[in-house]
C-alpha cells in the first residue's frame, strides 16, 4: 500500500506541472512576514474609507500593468488603454473595500519576480501602517512620530526585503539603457502611476499639519485636507496627460514635513517608486531580452537595497525639484492650501533631466558626487536661485505659526535641517541673497522632549 | 468563540486578503500549499455537521490554533470537540475526539514551471471519550498552481498507526486525494472553491467520494468567515450531506517580533 501511495501521489504531484525545473528556473521561497501588530492598524480604513480604498485600486493598477507588460510584449498597447478606461472610470470611483490579491492579477508577472513582488508588498505595508498611526486619534503626536520610527526598524529588520533608507541616485531610474521606455511609450499610464505615487507621500502632509492644529480642530482639518490631496489627485487625471506629474514625484518635495519627520521612510517610498518605474521600463524595453527580464530586475532590486552605491546626500535629494523645474512638474506640494485643481504640468528642465539620467546629483560609481551645477551658474543658476529664495520664504513663514515653531523645535531632525538652513542664511548674505532674515536659529534651542 | 475572535480583532490584524488561504476543512478539505505569514497566529472555530448515510448525526467544533515561527512554518494544535446522535435512537454522545498536532512547510513559492509545494506531518492523539486508543499520524503532500484569478489544488494524504482502536469520529484516514479548484472575486474579497474528495477510512472499508462547495469572504480587514456543503457521490460510504461554517482570524504578539536586522 505503501509504494501505492508513492507512486500515486508523486505523479499527481508533477501533473500540474509541464516540465521539470531548469538551473535558470530556481524556485524561490514565499517568505511572507506578518506585519508590525498594534492597535492602530486599521484605523485609516475606518476613518477615512474614501481615500484609504483607492490605495486598493491603485494597487490593482500596478498589477495589471506589469502583467500586460510581460505577457503581451510588444502590443500591450490596447489592453493597457483598456485597463486605463476601467481603471478611471470604474475601479477608482468604486474601489475594492480591502487590499486585491495582486497575485491573482498579475499571476504570470508574480512566477516571475516574486522577489519583486514581495519587495513592494512589504514597503506598501509600511506605506499603510503609517497611514493607520496618523490616523488614530488616541496617539498622541510626539508617540505618533516614535511609532512611526518603531514601524519603520521593523520594516528594515526584514533585510532580504527591505529597501535601503538611504536615497539612491535618479541615474537608477533615468539613466540605464532601457529607461524612460514606459513614459515614452504608454504616457497617460505612466502618468496614472505617478499621479498614485503623489498621492501615497502627498497624503502624510494633511494629517501632519493638522497635528499642529489646536485639539478640537484636528478631525476637521484632517478630514479637509485629505480632501484636498484626494481632490487634487482626480484633477490630475483630467485631460491626461496635462495635469498628470512630469517627473516621479519625490517624498520631499511632495511631503516636506513627512519627510522632515521620517526621513528614512521617505527615501524607503522614494525607492520603492523608483523601483516602480525601473521594472515598468525593464518590462516594456525591447532591448532587455524576455529571457534576461528577471535577471535585470533583480540586479536592480539589489542596487535599491544597497545603501552604499549610487547613493545621493540628502540635500541633493531634498533639492531635486528644483533642479528639474520645481516641485510643480512633480504634482505639486501636498502641505499647505492645497489647491483642489491641479494646474497644467508644465516639461520639466530638459537640463535638470540630463543631469538625473547622468546620476550627476547623485553618486553613480565612477561620477562622483557633483553638486547640482544648474542651483550655481548662468541663467539656469538664477532661475533656481529663485525657486530656492521662495522655498526659503515659505519656510520663514511657516516658522512664524508658533506651534510650527514648537515641533521643529522638538524635533532633532528638523531643528537639525534648520540649523542646515541658518547656515545657508550666512552663505546667501555673503552673496547679497539672503531671504532667510528672521529665521530662528536652532543651535540653542532646547532639547527635545522626546528623541526617536 | 465568536465574542473572543472578534474582540481580539479589534485590537491586532491579519492581512485583507486572507480569504485566499485555504485552510484545512475551511470550507473544504483541501488546503492551499501556503502557510499563515511568518510571526502571525491563527484561530479558527469552526462549526461542522454532517448526517451520515444510515442516519447518525456528527456535530463537530474543532476549535485551532496556528503560529508560524520560521519562514513558511506553520505549527498548530486542533481540539476537536464532537457530539453523535445516532439513529437508533439511543442518546446522545459528546466529547473530545482526540488532539491533533501538525507541521506544515512550504518548499517553495510558484514559479514559471513548478506549482507550490507544501508537505505536512499530522497526528492524532487518543485523547477524550470519543478518540480511539491508537495514536494516528499522516502525511500529506500539497500542490497549488495558479492560472489568472482561478487556483488548482491538489492534496494526497497517507496515514499511518493501528487502524484496530480508532475512535468513532475525526480520525486520520488510511488514504485520501482531494482536487480543488477556486475562483477569486477581487472586488467582492471572496473565493469560490469546488472540491472533489476521495478516501478510505480504514483498511477494507468502502472507498468514499464527495463533493464539496464552499466559499471564504473577508469580513473584516482581520477575519475571514467560510462556509461549505458536501454530500457523497456513492452510495455506499460518506454523508447523505454536511454543512459547514467558520470563521478565522491572524493575529502577532509584539513581544515575539524581531525589531532589529536578521
Amino acid at each position: 500500500m505503501r509504494s501505492l501511495a508513492v507512486r500515486a501521489i508523486l505523479p499527481i504531484l508533477l501533473a500540474l506541472s509541464p516540465a521539470l525545473p531548469t538551473p535558470g528556473w530556481a524556485q524561490e521561497g514565499r517568505n511572507e512576514q506578518f506585519y508590525y501588530p498594534g492597535s492602530f492598524n486599521w484605523e485609516f480604513i475606518g476613518t477615512y474609507p474614501t481615500g484609504a480604498r483607492l490605495f486598493n485600486a491603485f494597487d490593482y493598477g500596478h498589477a495589471i500593468l506589469y502583467e500586460k507588460l510581460y505577457t503581451q510584449p510588444g502590443h500591450a498597447q490596447a489592453a493597457l488603454e483598456k485597463e486605463y478606461r476601467y481603471l478611471t472610470t470604474d475601479l477608482l470611483i468604486k474601489p475594492p473595500r480591502y487590499a486585491i490579491a495582486e497575485e491573482a492579477v498579475m499571476p504570470k508577472y508574480a512566477k516571475l519576480a516574486w522577489r519583486a513582488k514581495q519587495m513592494f508588498d512589504w514597503a506598501h505595508l509600511l506605506h499603510r501602517q503609517i497611514y493607520d498611526v496618523y490616523s488614530d486619534a488616541r496617539i498622541r503626536p510626539a508617540q505618533k512620530d516614535s511609532l512611526i520610527e518603531r514601524i519603520t526598524d521593523y520594516y528594515l529588520s526584514r533585510k532580504d526585503y527591505a529597501f535601503t533608507p538611504v536615497p539612491k541616485s535618479m541615474a537608477l531610474m533615468e539613466g540605464q539603457y532601457f529607461s524612460r521606455t514606459f513614459r515614452q511609450d504608454y504616457p497617460n499610464f505612466n502618468g496614472l502611476i505617478w499621479a498614485y505615487h503623489w498621492l501615497q507621500v502627498g497624503m502624510y502632509e494633511p494629517y501632519i499639519e493638522a497635528m499642529g492644529k489646536p485639539e478640537a480642530q484636528v478631525e476637521s482639518e484632517t478630514k479637509a485636507g485629505v480632501d484636498a490631496v484626494v481632490g487634487r489627485f482626480w484633477s490630475m487625471l483630467e485631460a491626461p496627460p496635462a495635469r498628470m506629474p512630469r517627473i516621479m514625484p519625490m517624498t520631499p518635495s511632495i511631503a516636506p514635513q513627512f519627510t522632515a519627520a521620517h526621513p528614512r521612510a521617505a527615501a524607503i517610498f522614494d525607492n520603492l517608486h523608483m523601483m516602480h518605474d525601473i521594472i515598468s521600463d525593464i518590462l516594456a524595453s525591447d532591448s532587455v531580452p524576455r529571457n534576461k527580464k528577471r535577471e535585470v530586475i533583480y540586479a536592480n532590486l539589489r542596487k535599491l537595497q544597497d545603501s552604499s552605491t549610487d547613493v545621493m546626500s540628502q540635500d541633493e535629494w531634498r533639492n531635486m525639484a528644483t533642479m528639474v523645474g520645481g516641485v510643480v512638474v512633480m504634482g505639486g506640494q501636498a502641505t499647505g492650501r492645497v489647491l483642489a485643481q491641479a494646474p497644467l504640468t508644465p516639461e520639466p528642465s530638459p537640463e535638470g533631466m540630463e543631469m538625473m539620467a547622468k546620476g550627476e546629483m547623485g553618486g553613480m560609481e565612477g561620477m562622483g558626487q557633483m553638486k547640482a551645477k544648474g542651483m550655481q551658474h548662468g541663467g539656469k543658476g538664477e532661475r533656481h536661485a529663485g525657486q530656492m529664495r521662495r522655498m526659503m520664504e515659505m519656510h520663514r513663514r511657516m516658522m512664524d505659526d508658533p506651534q510650527i515653531r514648537q515641533r521643529v523645535m522638538n524635533d532633532p531632525e528638523l531643528r537639525r535641517m534648520m540649523n542646515d538652513m541658518t547656515k545657508m542664511q550666512g552663505d546667501s548674505k555673503a552673496e547679497g541673497t539672503s531671504t532667510m532674515e528672521g529665521m530662528p536659529n536652532m543651535q540653542g534651542a532646547a532639547p527635545p522632549a522626546h528623541e526617536h | 468563540m465568536l465574542a473572543i475572535l472578534t474582540g481580539v480583532a479589534a485590537r491586532s490584524g491579519a492581512a485583507q486578503i486572507d480569504y485566499r488561504n485555504l485552510d484545512d476543512e475551511r470550507p473544504v478539505v483541501t488546503e492551499d500549499a501556503y502557510p499563515i505569514e511568518r510571526y502571525a497566529f491563527e484561530v479558527l472555530a469552526p462549526y461542522r455537521f454532517e448526517r451520515e448515510r444510515g442516519g447518525n448525526r456528527i456535530h463537530r467544533v474543532v476549535p485551532e490554533v496556528g503560529y508560524s515561527p520560521f519562514d513558511n512554518t506553520q505549527i498548530g494544535l486542533e481540539v476537536p470537540l464532537a457530539a453523535l446522535d445516532e439513529s437508533a435512537g439511543s442518546d446522545t454522545r459528546w466529547g473530545l475526539a482526540g488532539i491533533g498536532v501538525y507541521a506544515f512547510y512550504n518548499l517553495n513559492t510558484e514559479g514559471r514551471v513548478l506549482p507550490g509545494f507544501a508537505v505536512r506531518a499530522e497526528a492524532g492523539l487518543p485523547v477524550g471519550s470519543l478518540a480511539g486508543d491508537a495514536t494516528r499520524f499522516a502525511v500529506k503532500a500539497i500542490a497549488t498552481r495558479t492560472f489568472g484569478r482561478t487556483r488548482l489544488h491538489l492534496n494526497a494524504l497517507r496515514g499511518f498507526g493501528s487502524e484496530d482502536d480508532i475512535g468513532l469520529m475525526d480520525f486520520t484516514p488510511r488514504w485520501r486525494y482531494t482536487l480543488a479548484a477556486d475562483r477569486t472575486f477581487l472586488r467582492q474579497s471572496t473565493l469560490l472553491v469546488a472540491e472533489l474528495l476521495t478516501e478510505r477510512a480504514i483498511r477494507g472499508a468502502e472507498v468514499e467520494v464527495n463533493a464539496a462547495l464552499g466559499l471564504r469572504y473577508q469580513w473584516r480587514p482581520t477575519l475571514v468567515l467560510d462556509a461549505g456543503v458536501v454530500r457523497r457521490l456513492r452510495n455506499v460510504s460518506g454523508p447523505d450531506y454536511g454543512l459547514t461554517l467558520g470563521l478565522s482570524h491572524a493575529f502577532a504578539w509584539r513581544a515575539l517580533m524581531p525589531s532589529r536586522p536578521r
